[in-house]
């Protein structure tokens, strides 16, 4: 019968760090598996959590079918790719102990003003499809990630803000080279007034929400997407291009083939370009059901079916660093933590700001109040769109530092 | 498997460290989702896993395994791990015996037993209803349920074991008119699989209503007085204040208990809200928390005035306050920490028609997307209406509403009359790297005096 089996395993070492202060170490080391089996144009599906052999779950997947998946579209010809990242996994999970230490060196001299608590993790991550009909995709690497939530002593908030960084390697310096004068203005806080204003995100992917939609298959298809019948048309800016990039081991991306064993070489997938909406995504149902290209977006877990979906949505980069662009406006709404906003179904984007700092000529001035910014998603990448950075904030960031006018109102 | 027997072999006092507990976790999932009609994503998932706890040295040592027949060499690998490190004091003070408590009793409406097929084909009967919505675009039907066993042993004695059962189905669609766009769901909480029939009624109306939102004008952002729904006060709670209750965030704050003083007024003196995990037959089931604490009604807030806050053993003992069966995890991967169960403002005395009389020109909030907690709370809301003459007019489009969470709680005005404590078998409760706790939340609709609307 034919099949193919998908092999997960995850291991890892996270320690959590109370007030600068090991307080727990968490030793997993867990295999999930996912088979599906092709039968009569049905797909079944059947999943495991721990150790049980290919054999195995084949026999208990044979034994337990009961609802199939219709499918009428051509599977991936026994494809074969291999990307194992032997130098990332040089060094043990205990070298995440390296970065507990340098963090706490660095942040020793704020400890009577703020409380920092957080957790490191390193991990080794192992993905594997394989077939009887000869399928072998495997990848397999190491993965660094740590944040830390600090809190003003005395604060009621859950927390004041945050530092994080994931990837291959870890860059400890540049994470707090990048944020600690920011903790530094902390305490100075501002007044401010309603109006228009230039506005960094320094996370920039919840900007995404509503154009992301438009960029998948079946939404986009079925004309229920905003930007549903807007392909080859000019949507944004010039200035605006956006990837899905499957591939960037700096920052632990190794998705060259997706869950359905769809090869993709080109790691940057242009889906808008110069403010031309270039491309959708797909993964192979809805490549065959709307007559496009499958385009490796095909995710899957161990235990979920096949979805259309990204792999990382990155922004091209613009000529200017972050910094220098700083340098540059007379005045920026520099935004650290700006949870909970959301679209309407037009594109009216707007979300509360928890932690943001205005920056004038590079200088940082002090921490805002509390804000709330307003825009559209036709407007934060159109017509107000002010520049787009060569880089992140800081170099772990794969995303380069958006630039827009937004309204901004005091709350 | 016999897990409890599993349990009962192991004896956990032998082992020469501070404290050790073991949580086995058998779940049996199933879900299913049609996108236009079309079958897309079926399976069912079990699993079976442990996570082992280890206090020693003045850290703790985790494991989470699926290894659940070696449990005891798993204890011996993190003893050597605690004993290679350097030894600090323990600190932790050990729970007491909390008794043994064996609360099975699900299993004859178990979600597990039905099978997918059965459950696929009552999704399959209310396709044609998609046919019978006007201007719909996109749909979606999904189904999710879960059966989840849990056994817990330690150290000190506490044993225990329950089950918790639930499903869930929802209907979504995209409705278009022109180039106007309205995205809104029906969902439906249940704990017996019979109680998912039946619902075309239901669906329609609520489809009929949804309508409206075509035309709906978007909010010009401003501050409101708003009237929140049931289900909004629920999330609400949660988001607002539900979460700065969860005592992690206090930890390694010398100043924190001064600056939250028990006895303090921090809200309206109409305003009481409380977490209880015993309520069975909701999402916010916990009858007895991941550590062996049994489940009891903590008021966190008392006619405005704070009262307590959400603990695990290890935040109580810290605080020198007492756990209150708030220690739980997602799964068997992950260790407890402070959460939520059933959060819920309790119900008032004000009729509906009478909070939106005391709202003129203000924003009605009937259901959500998603919420998120911080200084600033938000709510992204599905369905908003404007508040005229005592009565709810034209619905109006909103993508947030938001507060600082200490204003609001002072700016609620008065609590209604028609509680509802409100499960969902989709999504749950997300912190930090769990997500998603089931949890249930709820209230009465509320008034309150001014909120920032965008």
């Amino acid at each position: 019968m034919k099949h193919d089996i998908l092999t997960l395993n995850e291991e890892s070492l996270s320690i959590e760090v109370i007030a600068g202060k090991i307080n727990s170490y968490r030793n997993k080391n867990i295999t999930k598996k996912g088979i599906r089996l092709f039968e009569n144009n049905k797909i079944y599906s059947t999943s495991f959590v721990g150790q049980i052999t290919d054999a195995e779950l084949l026999k208990k997947a044979a034994a337990s079918k009961s609802v199939g998946i219709p499918f009428d579209y051509t599977l991936a010809t026994n494809p074969q790719l291999k990307t194992f990242d032997e130098e990332s996994m040089k060094a043990p999970l205990t070298a995440i102990n390296e970065a507990i230490e340098l963090s706490q060196e660095r942040l020793a001299k704020y400890s009577n003003d703020f409380v920092f608590n957080g957790k490191f993790e390193r991990s080794i991550h192992t993905r594997t499809m394989t077939s009887a009909d000869g399928m072998l995709l495997e990848r397999k690497f190491a993965y660094n990630e740590w944040h830390y939530l600090f809190k003003r002593v005395g604060s009621p908030n859950l927390m004041d803000g945050y530092f994080e960084e994931s990837g291959k390697t870890l860059d400890i310096k540049d994470v707090f080279d990048k944020n600690l004068p920011y903790l530094e203005a902390y305490k100075t806080e501002l007044t401010f007034k309603d109006g228009k204003y230039p506005v960094l995100f320094i996370e920039g992917g919840q900007l995404f929400g509503k154009l992301a939609e438009s960029l998948v298959a079946e939404k986009y298809c079925e004309g229920s997407a905003l930007f549903s019948g807007k392909l080859n048309t000019q949507i944004f800016s010039p200035q605006f291009s956006l990837y899905d990039v499957n591939y960037s081991p700096a920052h632990g991306l190794y998705k060259k083939f997706d869950g359905e064993g769809t090869i993709r070489e080109l790691s940057h997938l242009p889906l808008i370009e110069k403010g031309m909406m270039k491309n959708i995504i797909a993964d192979l149902r809805t490549a065959k059901k709307y007559g496009v290209e499958a385009t490796g977006n095909g995710q899957r877990g161990s235990d979920s079916a096949v979805s259309t979906g990204f792999n990382s949505l990155v922004i091209g980069a613009g000529k200017r660093s972050t910094q220098d662009i700083l340098n540059s406006l007379d005045e920026c709404v520099v935004v650290f933590m700006g949870h909970g906003g959301d679209f309407t179904d037009k594109g009216d984007f707007s979300t509360p700001l928890q932690l943001s700092y205005l920056v004038k000529k590079g200088e940082i001035v002090g921490r805002l109040p509390q804000l709330t910014v307003k825009s559209t998603t036709q407007d934060m990448f159109g017509s107000r769109l002010l520049e787009i950075a060569s880089n992140g904030f800081q170099k772990s960031n794969l995303q380069p530092s958006l630039f827009s006018e937004m309204d901004v109102y005091v709350n | 498997m016999d897990i409890k027997n599993i349990l009962d072999q192991l004896d956990l006092k032998k082992f020469d460290c501070h404290f050790v507990d073991v949580r086995i976790e058998r779940t049996q999932s199933s879900h299913f989702m049609y996108q236009n009609g079309e079958l897309t994503s079926t399976g069912e998932k079990p699993v079976l896993g442990a996570f082992v706890r280890l206090y020693q040295n003045g850290s703790w040592f985790y494991s989470s395994t699926t290894a659940v027949t070696e449990l005891e060499t798993e204890i011996k690998k993190l003893l050597i791990q605690a004993n290679s490190n350097k030894p600090k004091a323990n600190s932790y003070t050990v729970p007491s015996n909390n008794g043994i408590h064996h609360l099975i009793n699900k299993a004859e409406d178990a979600f597990s037993k039905i099978a997918l097929s059965e459950k696929v084909k009552l999704g399959d009967s209310y396709l044609p209803l998609f046919k019978k919505i006007r201007n719909v675009q996109d749909s979606r039907l999904m189904y999710t349920d879960l059966y989840k066993e849990k056994f817990y042993k330690s150290s000190v004695g506490t044993e225990f074991s329950y089950d918790f059962n639930q499903a869930g189905i929802r209907f979504h669609c995209t409705l278009k008119s022109g180039e106007e766009l309205f995205s809104d769901g029906f969902r439906n909480y249940v704990t017996k699989f019979s109680e998912l029939k039946n619902l075309e009624k239901q669906i329609l109306d609520y489809f009929d209503e949804a309508q409206k939102f075509l035309t709906a004008e978007t909010i010009t952002p401003g501050k409101y007085k708003v009237v929140m729904s049931p289900e909004i006060t629920g999330v609400f709670t949660h988001e607002s204040f539900g979460h700065k209750s969860e005592a992690d965030f206090m930890m390694g704050d010398p100043e924190a208990t001064k600056e939250w003083k028990m006895g303090s007024l921090i809200g309206s003196t109409c305003l009481s809200i409380v977490d209880y995990g015993a309520f069975d037959g909701t999402s916010g089931y916990c009858p007895i928390d991941d550590e062996g604490t049994l489940a009891q009604k903590n008021y966190l807030i008392k006619d405005g005035i704070l009262t307590g806050r959400l603990h695990s053993n290890h935040t109580a003992n810290v605080l020198e306050e007492k756990p209150t069966g708030n220690a739980r995890a997602i799964n068997f991967e992950y260790e407890p920490i402070v959460r939520m169960t059933s959060t819920y403002i309790e119900g008032g005395k004000t009729p509906f028609n009478e909070l939106l009389k005391m709202a003129e020109g203000g924003i009605y909030f009937y259901n959500f997307k998603h919420g998120s907690g911080g200084s600033t709370f938000t709510i992204a809301p599905v369905r908003a209406y404007r508040i005229k003459d005592g009565k709810l007019a034209e619905p109006v489009r909103v993508s947030v509403m938001s507060g600082s969470v200490f204003e609001t709680l002072k700016k609620i005005e008065a609590c209604g009359d028609d509680f509802h404590l409100e499960s969902s078998a989709f999504g749950g409760c997300g912190k930090m790297e769990q997500s998603p706790l089931p949890v249930a939340d709820g209230g009465p609709s509320i008034l309150v005096s001014e909120m920032q609307i965008s």
